[in-house]
């Protein structure tokens, strides 16, 4: 399952859904919506702005924002969210160094209150790589299990080979309805 | 308008007109210092067909002047497979070293200088010193509803207007040939 099959399952009444992506620089954004789109992942480079995303169908509308993590960039992630229906927040499960950072900076969105109530997916990213942490001490890391204003998820996953994140869509549809 | 209405994507219906594109020698410093800082990067179409890799079908990097010059145009020239296709996927990657904050595009598919199609997406925001991309992935008539490449030939083209609010920042235009029947 890729976006153009969560279009097609959207229900009547949503004329347009709107997915922010955000999460460190390297953690895996732009890949995980090409994998998702069924482009080549292999050709991502840092993103300096934003990538959307927009598909429409049935005059329906999904648009998917995957904007820059870098620090410089992360003062401007605020223009971005109103509006949104889902987040997805992608973290890069084999940086440890900057775990802390990872937590922080989620926190901080998880206070903001044009996001207030919106339904938060993480991805544990990268867990093809040997030397991921597992979901669960992300989860602990993250402080996930203290989130109470609102539906969330944690999805371990691989942008690289598309493990799990079909799962995370699917788990999007669901908390939106 | 507020920003929730800013970021909605309006497929808007035929007859809509799109702003004027004649650009105004005399506008502000404002919109000029956009338009200096502007620039496409890329512009691409492929086939999006579900179920299979995104195949690349057109792909154009060299931009430098569609800013400076009103007429400049660019020929594609695209396998008629891209007229089967569900669905066709547009790629614009552009950068902006100013600030905006009612970025929005428009574009058009022209067919014999008539609109047959008319997209509208407005982003809002554009961060400065950045590189953006939009893809556009668009569910294809079907098959009946789909004009004979034959008439398609030489007499399409798409038209993508660059705006920071109602003021233009460029047009850049495509003239479409389909390979097989050149
Ligand atoms: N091994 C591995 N590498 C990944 C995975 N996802 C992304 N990468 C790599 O991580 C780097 C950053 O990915 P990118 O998508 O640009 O991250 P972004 O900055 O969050 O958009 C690239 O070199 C990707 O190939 C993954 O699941 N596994
Ligand atoms: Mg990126």
């Amino acid at each position: 399952m890729g976006l153009l099959d969560i279009i097609r399952k959207l229900k009547k009444s949503d004329k347009e859904l709107r997915i922010l992506m955000l999460g460190l620089d390297n953690s895996g954004k732009t890949t995980a919506l090409k994998q998702l789109s069924d482009e080549d992942p292999s050709s991502v480079c840092p993103t300096q702005g934003f990538m959307l995303k927009s598909i429409v169908h049935n005059s329906f509308n999904l648009n998917v924002w995957d904007i820059g993590g870098q620090k410089t960039i992360r003062p401007y992630w605020r223009n971005y969210y109103e509006g949104t229906d889902a987040l997805i927040y992608v973290v890069d499960s084999a940086d440890r160094r900057r775990m802390e950072e990872c937590g922080l900076e989620l926190s901080l969105l998880l206070e903001e209150e044009k996001l207030a109530g919106v339904p938060v997916l993480v991805f544990a990213n990268k867990q093809d790589l040997l030397n991921a942490l597992p979901a669960q001490d992300i989860a602990d890391s993250l402080e996930l299990n203290g989130i109470r204003d609102r539906q969330w998820q944690i999805q371990p996953c691989s942008a690289k080979t598309g493990e799990g994140l079909q799962k995370g869509l699917t788990w999007i549809l669901k908390s939106i309805r | 308008m507020t920003l929730l209405e800013a970021t909605k994507a309006v497929q808007v219906p035929a007859g809509t007109p799109a702003p004027e594109t004649a650009i105004d020698p005399t506008e502000g410093s404002k919109i000029d210092q956009i338009r200096a800082g502007f620039r496409i990067n890329s512009m691409q179409m492929a086939d999006a067909t579900p179920g299979r890799p995104v195949e690349v079908m057109w792909v154009d990097d060299k931009w430098d002047s569609f800013i400076v010059d009103p007429s400049f145009r660019k020929t594609a020239v695209i396998t008629r497979r891209l007229f089967d296709a569900a669905f066709v996927h547009r790629e614009t990657t552009f950068s902006s070293k100013e600030e905006m904050h009612n970025f929005r595009i428009h574009q058009r598919l022209l067919l014999m200088g008539q609109e047959v199609e008319h997209w509208y997406f407005e982003f809002g925001f554009v961060i400065p010193n950045s590189t953006n991309t939009w893809q556009n992935v668009i569910e294809a008539a079907g098959p009946g509803k789909m004009i004979p490449p034959e008439v398609l030939h030489g007499n399409l083209c798409v038209e993508t207007l660059f705006c920071e609010g109602e003021e233009i920042i460029g047009k850049a235009t495509v003239d479409i040939l389909i390979e097989e029947l050149q």
